[in-house]
């Protein structure tokens, strides 16, 4: 799952592209050469052949070279070139929608240091793919998408509604469920209304409106609402929620 | 990724079905609106769940602000622990 809100950002241990999500293999960060290490994708940007991996894998699923000699039959791994002196591979799993970036190693045409022999050790050993670990971090990420993009899209209507207070902003959180937000100041307090679409709250699940709230910042069972922005809201199409904050 | 829809729609489908059906029952008889089956589903949902709607929102307002998504999930949606073996064994295959 990769909600249009999230794309274009480093999340967990991945970077959201339009079509596939960028991963590196947990043997790769933590046995390889990178210059920078960390459990989230965004603490290895900085390394030259992740680097690479994110602007040459972003939009498109293969590189202009081959690692050749491998033994696995799983496709096209593919070069990452940083530099003269470093190389990363890439694979693309298909299946899951994921680039992963499979190794990294120096480079040095014709030394037995080179990384072509290094990928090639690899593979034969079976050490070269993404392993059991490698998506259970992938699953439950994926599983966790549908809450980040929440939180990230109830920001954006928050930040826009307090932006211009006193009136209705509508989104469609998830790309799945109609809300309109307004937020009133009157002196200290803080009224805010949230409206939600009855319907693509039932094909939802009504079990995940307390964390639609918990998104838009209500921490205790809010009181309903009957009227938002200058319109009134329709009990038989939409829930409405209303709690003061001081 | 579809699968993770699909299942996470059955677990929806399980709670709403069974106030749904009573719902329905009820509406059959007295001839009312789809719209007012919903509202009902969703005032019956809140009646029969509401320690549990509160229990929902404290636990989601704490996750959220300590921005443990994935703790979340794994609490609200939990996924099918096969699935990382699966994929993992399909690679071994190919090895």
């Amino acid at each position: 799952m990769r909600p249009d809100s999230l794309v274009g950002r480093c999340l967990h241990r991945a970077y959201l592209c339009p079509n596939w999500e960028l991963r590196v293999t947990e043997r790769c960060r933590g046995e390889d050469d990178l210059s920078k290490k960390g459990p989230q994708f965004e603490d290895l940007v900085e390394d030259d052949v992740v680097s690479q991996f994110k602007k040459k894998l972003e939009h498109t699923n293969r590189t202009s070279r081959e690692v050749s000699g491998l033994r696995s039959g799983l496709g096209p791994v593919w070069v990452v070139q940083a530099g003269e002196k470093r190389r990363g591979c890439a694979w693309h799993d298909e299946e899951h929608e994921i680039i992963w970036l499979l190794a990294s190693h120096p480079h040095e045409s014709g030394s037995p240091e080179d990384s072509w022999p290094y990928f090639r050790e690899l593979d034969a050993a079976g050490r070269l793919f993404p392993t059991e670990e490698d998506y259970d971090y992938f699953f439950e990420e994926d599983d966790a998408r549908f809450f980040d993009a929440l939180v990230v899209e109830a920001d954006a209507l928050m930040q826009r509604a307090a932006a211009a207070p006193g009136q209705e902003h509508r989104t469609r959180l998830v790309d799945r469920i109609g809300a309109g937000y307004e937020v009133t100041v009157v002196q200290t307090l803080e009224e805010r209304v949230l409206a939600l679409s009855l319907d693509d709250v039932e094909k939802q699940g009504f079990e995940f409106v307390p964390t639609i709230l918990a998104a838009f910042g209500f921490e205790e069972i809010p009181d309903p609402a009957n009227r938002i922005g200058n319109r009134a809201i329709d009990p038989s199409t939409e829930l409405g929620f209303m709690a003061f904050l001081g | 990724m579809a699968s993770t829809k699909t299942r996470r729609q059955t677990a929806v489908s399980r709670i709403h079905a069974d106030t749904y059906e009573s719902v329905k029952q009820v509406a059959g008889s007295t001839g009312r609106a789809p719209a007012e089956l919903l509202r009902d589903a969703w005032e019956e949902y809140l009646v029969r769940h509401r320690d549990e709607f509160a229990e929902r929102l404290e636990l989601s307002a704490r996750m959220l602000r300590s921005g443990d998504t994935i703790e979340l999930a794994k609490t609200l949606a939990p996924g099918d622990p096969a699935r990382a073996a699966k994929a993992a064994a399909r690679i071994r295959e190919a090895q």
